[in-house]
């Protein structure tokens, strides 16, 4: 889709520009994009493309910016999807490149309330910077959940579902990095004249750190978890083995006192007796209850 | 008509070049691993003092000196890159790492690659906008083989999840053996590009400040930094989830474990609860028709009865 909006930003002197969205752009609209702009094609599709590419490219005739932009799988998910978003400055225009419809663009590019050209950029920034911070704040939920299953958790599972957390803030914590470069390397085009407005991309810079630190410190915390997750699985199975081996134990002891009066040997006096049985029998149950206590007061009969 | 030099010309081999090569423009050529620089100024029609190392027994595609400059001011680089190899013996996939050399005249960028990484290398470097001059085409091979790392990182996490969700079953060290593999190809994914670094760093001292190329290295310096970071971060994460792994492949054979002890349990229920019947005594019911069918069920019963409780607890989840 090939779209264009009027007069939704502002140059430096304050004149109204329009804002091209290309979403999903066929290869006729590339093409028509590329050669009303003076941006090469390859460069574009390139853009499109999951390949690496830098975040800030000046060339002859144009600025192009690489974001990259957290979007919820569904309302109140902590999984999503990171959509590549192109933002490219050429005279007259800004040009916003995208495969997925990326929703705030069409607020903060309002003609309503048009933005001067490198506010606007930072306005991005701010916004795609606050949605990393709110997805991490979400996947970091998913972790007191986790947290929970694991004290009954005998299968590796849940490690699974740790392990996707730490590689979803991982994606989170490569998106931030790019924004931080970008952010770094846009200083020395971003206008001087006014205080407010580095005062500005101060803030976003600082905010961006923050933001990063959050997601590392997350990433870290649970990184150092994940083995102790492991061991946590493995002692819950143990405590079955252990659970598991007392029972046998037990199971074996009928196994020696009864078998001594079965042996096929002289036994005396027993096989004539009317109370042998009960008397072996009430043996056993007393030698059995007598272990039993003492396997659970040393714990080897308990589960958790 | 005239044809942009820069548009970088391919030669599969110094045999396959033109009696006289042109001096002006971009090119790539292929080379195997026997031979050294020596021969090649012959070879590509330049003058032999373009080869600094010409006498040396440096060979292209090994790493020898990182950078020098011969006397007449033609740079020469080593610069590692890393590239999908398909090995048809073995019908398999692999990332491969090698070096390219890198020689800048004045007029000429020539690229000498190992021929297993030089398709792959050719379609990178002509997949993007058309350089008009040297310096663009130099740019554009930078950073073919700075994001060649992130490429070649994007393809090892990629095979890392897979052995990873091959780990759920695995009760043997295969798929752990090539995880820590990947993990140290990783590390060197991570060494490598900070010895690009290290290169990039030491030419943009040694270039003079008039120097054409040194707005070009200096470009660079911030995308490698971003691409060193982002390996890294990739590396030191991965790394630090590999005894995790160790305790999967444990837990899967504990879990095996687990269901062998039950079963030993649940048996020897049975032959416990009997066993007081086997005495050589008298023996309660000893004599009714019924009795062994009665302790059959009871000592069968008691362990359904223990298996019905294990299961609710969890005991025969594999």
């Amino acid at each position: 889709m090939l779209k264009r909006v009027a007069g939704a930003f502002l140059t430096g002197n304050g004149r109204r520009r329009d804002w091209l969205q290309l979403l999903a752009p066929s290869k006729e609209e590339l093409e028509q994009a590329a050669n009303g702009l003076g941006v090469p094609e390859p460069f574009l599709l390139r853009r499109l493309e999951d390949k690496p590419a830098r975040p800030f490219v000046r060339e002859k005739g144009f600025l192009a910016l690489q974001l990259t932009v957290p979007h919820h799988h569904a309302p109140h998910s902590s999984t999503f999807d990171l959509l590549p978003l192109t933002i490219l400055l050429v005279p007259g225009y800004l040009v916003t490149l995208s495969q997925e419809p990326v929703r705030f663009l069409e607020d903060v590019l309002n003609p309503g309330a048009p933005r001067k050209r490198w506010e606007l950029v930072l306005q991005i920034i701010h916004e795609i910077a606050r949605r990393y911070v709110r997805m991490s704040r979400d996947v970091g939920q998913e972790l007191g959940q986790i947290e929970k299953e694991l004290r009954r958790a005998q299968r590796v599972n849940v490690i699974y579902s740790a392990l996707e957390v730490n590689d979803r803030l991982l994606d989170l914590d490569l998106g931030l990095l790019q924004l931080e470069h970008l952010l770094e390397e846009l200083r020395p085009w971003l206008p001087k004249d006014s205080a407010e407005f580095l005062e500005y991309y101060e803030d976003s810079r600082i905010e961006l750190r923050q933001a990063r630190e959050q997601v590392d410190t997350e990433q870290e915390t649970i990184n150092s978890l994940l083995n102790a997750y492991t061991y946590v699985v493995n002692n819950n199975v143990n405590n079955i083995f252990k659970f598991m081996a007392a029972l046998i134990i037990l199971a074996t002891i009928p196994l020696f006192i009864p078998g001594a009066a079965a042996m096929n040997v002289d036994l005396g006096p027993l096989p004539n007796s009317h109370s042998a049985f009960y008397l072996i029998t009430g043996g056993l149950i007393l030698v059995e209850v007598i272990t039993g206590l003492i396997f659970y007061r040393i714990g080897w009969l308990r589960l958790r | 008509m005239d044809l942009n030099p820069w548009l970088w010309t391919l030669w599969r081999s110094p045999a396959a070049m033109p009696a006289t090569a042109p001096a002006t423009g971009a090119f790539v050529i292929g080379v195997d691993q026997r031979e050294g620089w020596r021969g090649y100024a012959a070879a590509l029609g330049l003058p032999a003092t373009w080869f600094a190392s010409s006498d040396a027994a440096v060979k292209p595609g090994s790493q020898g000196v990182r950078l020098e400059q011969a006397d007449t001011g033609v740079w020469h680089l080593h610069l590692p890159y890393v590239y999908d190899f398909q090995d048809a013996e073995r019908g398999e996939e692999r990332l491969m790492e090698s070096v390219l050399g890198v020689i800048i005249g004045p007029n000429g960028l020539w690229v000498l690659s190992p021929g297993e990484g030089l398709d792959n290398l050719y379609r990178e470097l002509i997949e993007m906008s058309d350089p008009d001059n040297r310096e663009q085409a130099l740019l554009r091979l930078l950073l073919v083989v700075i994001h060649s790392h992130d490429l070649g990182a994007q393809r090892i996490v990629a095979r890392l999840k897979e052995l990873r969700a091959d780990l759920r079953k695995s009760m043997n060290n295969r798929e752990l053996r090539e995880i820590v593999k990947l993990n140290r190809s990783m590390g060197d994914l991570v060494v490598s590009l900070r010895d690009v670094g290290h290169t990039l760093r030491t030419w943009l001292w040694e270039l003079e400040e008039t120097d054409p190329l040194l707005p070009i290295v200096e470009e660079l310096q911030a995308e490698l930094r971003r691409v060193e970071d982002g390996v890294t971060l990739i590396w030191e994460r991965y790394t630090s989830v590999t005894n995790c792994y160790t305790g999967i492949v444990q837990n899967n054979s504990h879990s095996v474990m687990k269901i062998m002890t039950l079963w030993l349990a649940l048996l020897m229920i049975p032959i416990a609860l009997i066993m007081p019947f086997h005495m050589e005594t008298h023996l309660p019911l000893g004599h009714w028709h019924f009795t062994w069918y009665f302790l059959i069920a009871y000592g069968f019963g008691a362990s359904l009865l223990m298996a019905w409780w294990g299961r609710r607890h969890g005991f025969f989840d594999i």
